[in-house]
């Protein structure tokens, strides 16, 4: 299988910070794979996807997109990218019409493809009564699901979501679930990111799991359930981050 | 459509159109545009009926140049005043970013899109007062038997160069300003002081120059000794042609400007010459600009957002202390007032700007007239800048949801409120302080001219931060994730600065009118006056305690 994302040796220190967030990360996903990215609250999971995505800059390391390398050719690596980020940005003017439109126009979508791929996502999601509204008029799951439409419009190769369950209900979760592996069996792959053990567990191919900016274990479900024949993942997951799982590194002291 | 021209279009959309919640909203905003128009557009259209003998005699003596040098200048001066902090806070604060950078577009291509929807939007001033300033320079020409084509050629390009060359100076001034910000971006109010600073400069390298070469009346004074002589049986264009060679000089030294209005004026291949080189000066503008843009644009962007990051990180051992509850809550007003760079800058050139200005222009109308009319534009800016106190005007807005956790805890909307106000009223108090002691140096001033402005617009300002703060509780944007977003779609300033026009101008109006035609003596104009300034405030004052009275607790529960 063809590697679409290897990303070798990634660290990212913010500006201003002492500390590495993302330290020496290296993985890869490849064509047809589901990869979830596993960690406690403020890991670094959200800093790596940003990094992949070209939100935030990073100077060590490599990140390279279907070939293309994210720092020579980040035009070419960024067609290849779907991204839904978590906190599901849009234009609150747009409908959600003129939004897949914009989208499609970014991305240089075909009339005939954005209205078949629209068409189909806008009746999945439930969205048709709201295509036509403005995006500041919807709910959080709304904009989650309109997120998500804008990000496969194109098709991409590479789907990423920051944590994409979040605010869902139900039946579009269902739904989301499904269309990721779908994609996923087109031939594309998808990154997604996320603390919910369960849903990793159930959804991915292969999975890795980060702790304080640093990989601590990647690899398949068979290879890690090999690894962990006692425990759940759930309990695996507790055991390698040490438990730290809600304070992470936000610990805050105060004297009284 | 390709990527580039669909961003644009977006953006265009995204400054230009607002956003209407329904059919009743967009009602209520045309028809406040629309009274905006009228009762700003009657004094301004007297106002061109006005300056068109000015342009007529400028003709006649030869200083038409000049005054359309000056009229540019002016426009390029509303534009840069207006349009800095919008294209700071488009440009870097804008939550879009994090976004754009996602998508497969050059970080070149998002910058000119978002600077060609700030040059769209601040082409408003510019179509305000450059065509304008040209027809009435077209119709005085004509009136005298000549006409100029180089002015109707010029005009559209003029209307659209002016504001591009404002909007580029701006763009490279943001780059220092940005670096600067984040350099203290762990210390905002070291930040928040180095940018107004900067900026300080700016204003001062501007206005120092203008008043240089400014010819001083000594003590013969210009236009009241116009006025004696219209008394005498002189006409307005005799005013003129007293003020022309005094005034007019000055365009010359806003070199381009002065280019472009002689390409309008002089004809001929020199009028090509002097256009092509203005030209050349935008398109020098343009190119390092965009130069910088490639170098600097996304890192800084990516710099704004990333210092997010960096600040939540941060670890901060706390330190618990008991307090009234009054302390309590203007601790915490000052506190969010203090972490935030924009706002802190907002509300930083709100204090230093307006003694700058009342300096620096107190002393250029002292050379040319006297102390009373410097007197008369002081009240008007302090008037219009301590009505755009960001810190009252978003005051309930900036708590964001924090102010529905408010609403469940067992204090009193009034106090809440009350110490809003106070906090905003104590940034206004320097701002007073602050333009009393700029005026009283600007020179010629009496002890009642200095007590009236002191005392009269510490009350305004008191009055005019309960205004703000009311305004806000009445209609809060509570739902944001980053400040800046309500600060940069922050037009809630419009309507209490379109208010303050009238104490301003009922201020401002005798006061002027007391300094250029009254021959009295200086302490009696000064007591009439202070009483004056004292009544409109004390009217202003009583008004807004009528307005306000009684509402708060109703205002502070349909929060939601």
């Amino acid at each position: 299988m063809n590697e679409i994302l290897t990303i070798t040796n990634l660290s990212k220190k913010y500006k201003g910070n002492d500390k590495y967030s993302v330290k020496d990360l290296s993985f890869e996903v490849k064509e047809g794979e589901l990869f979830a990215f596993l960690g406690p609250n403020g890991a670094g999971k959200s800093t790596t996807i940003k990094c992949i995505t070209g939100a935030l800059p990073y100077s060590e390391g490599n990140i390279k997109i279907c070939g293309h390398d994210l720092h020579e050719s980040p035009i070419d690596a960024k067609k290849n990218i779907g991204y839904v980020p978590d906190n599901h940005f849009t234009y609150d003017t747009m409908t959600g019409y003129e939004y897949i439109n914009f989208m499609s126009d970014i991305y240089g979508v075909g009339v005939n493809d954005r209205k078949t791929r629209g068409d189909k996502y806008v009746e999945l999601f439930g969205l048709t009564d709201a295509i036509g509204k403005p995006i500041g008029s919807y709910s959080h799951g709304m904009k989650q699901k309109i997120c998500v439409i804008g990000a496969l419009i194109h098709n991409p190769k590479l789907w990423i979501l920051d944590e994409p369950l979040t605010g869902l209900d139900p039946q579009s979760a269902y739904n989301l679930k499904e269309l990721m592996k779908e994609h996923c069996k087109e031939g594309n792959s998808v990154l997604f990111s996320s603390h919910i053990i369960e849903v990793v567990e159930k959804l991915c191919d292969r999975l890795a799991i980060i702790d304080k900016g640093s990989l601590l274990i990647s690899g398949s479900m068979e290879e890690i359930r090999a690894k962990n024949v006692d425990n759940s993942l759930e309990e695996f997951f507790l055991s390698v981050t040490q438990g730290d799982v809600l304070v992470g590194d936000e610990k805050e002291e105060f004297k009284f | 459509m390709t990527a580039f021209f669909a961003l644009t279009k977006q953006l265009i959309k995204n400054t230009l159109i607002p956003n209407f919640k329904d059919a009743k909203e967009k009602k209520k905003f045309i028809g406040m545009v629309v009274t905006i128009v009228i009762c700003l557009g009657i004094p301004y259209i007297a106002m061109l009926v006005g300056i068109f003998g000015l342009v007529k005699a400028s003709v006649e003596l030869g200083y038409i140049a000049h005054i359309l040098s000056i009229g540019f200048f002016a426009s390029q001066l509303l534009t840069f005043f207006f349009g800095l902090f919008a294209y700071i806070n488009i440009m870097y604060f804008s939550k879009d970013n994090e976004f754009l950078f996602t998508l497969p577009l050059k970080s070149v291509s998002i910058f000119w899109a978002k600077f060609i929807s700030i040059l769209l939007y601040e082409l408003i001033f510019s179509v305000a007062t450059v065509i304008p300033v040209c027809i009435v320079a077209l119709i005085a020409m004509a009136t005298l038997g000549s006409f100029s084509a180089g002015i109707l050629i010029m005009m559209i390009p003029a209307t659209i160069l002016l504001p591009l060359m404002a909007i580029l100076v701006i763009a490279l001034l943001s780059f220092p300003i940005m670096k600067v910000l984040q350099f203290f971006k762990k210390r905002p109010i070291f930040g928040a002081v180095v940018t107004i600073l900067l900026v300080a400069a700016i204003y001062i390298a501007i206005y120092v120059p203008i008043i240089i070469n400014t010819p001083d009346a000594g003590s013969s004074d210009i236009a009241s000794g116009a006025v004696e002589e219209v008394d005498e049986g002189f006409s307005m264009s005799d005013i003129y042609s007293a003020l022309l060679p005094s005034i007019a000089p000055i365009g010359k030294y806003f070199y381009h400007t002065f280019l472009l209005a002689s390409s309008m004026t002089v004809g001929g291949v020199k009028a090509f010459g002097y256009g092509m080189a203005f030209i050349g000066i935008v398109a020098l503008l343009a190119g390092l600009g965009t130069l910088l843009a490639m170098w600097q644009f996304k890192r800084i962007s990516q710099g704004v957002y990333e210092n997010n990051g960096a600040m939540a990180s941060s670890k901060k051992q706390g330190e618990v202390k008991q307090t009234s509850l009054k302390k309590a809550l203007i601790k915490k007003e000052f506190s969010s007032v203090l972490k935030s760079s924009n706002l802190l800058i907002q509300c930083g050139m709100m204090v230093v700007l307006p003694p700058i200005l009342i300096f620096l222009l107190g002393m250029y109308q002292v050379k040319l007239t006297n102390s009373f009319v410097a007197l008369a534009v002081a009240e008007l800016i302090i008037k219009l800048m301590t009505s755009s106190n960001t810190i009252s005007l978003l005051a309930v807005s900036r708590d964001g949801e924090g102010a529905l956790m408010a609403k469940t805890m067992p204090i009193s909307a009034n106090q809440i409120i009350w110490s809003k106000i106070f906090v905003g009223f104590v940034f206004s108090a320097i701002t007073v302080v602050l333009s009393t002691i700029a005026f009283s140096f600007v020179g010629g001033v009496n002890v009642l001219q200095v007590l009236g402005f002191f005392l009269s617009n510490m009350l305004y300002a008191w009055a005019v931060n309960r205004f703000c703060v009311y305004r806000d509780l009445k209609k809060p944007k509570v739902h944001w994730k980053n400040i800046e977003e309500i600060i940069k779609n922050n037009f809630s300033s419009v309507i209490p600065m379109f208010i303050a026009f009238i104490p301003g101008l009922l201020v401002m109006a005798p006061t002027m009118a007391y300094g250029i035609a009254l021959t009295l003596n200086p302490y009696v104009i000064g007591a009439i006056y202070l009483a004056t300034t004292l009544l409109v405030s004390g009217v202003y004052y009583l008004i807004i305690s009528g307005i306000t009275k009684g509402s708060v607790e109703d205002y502070w529960q349909r929060i939601e």
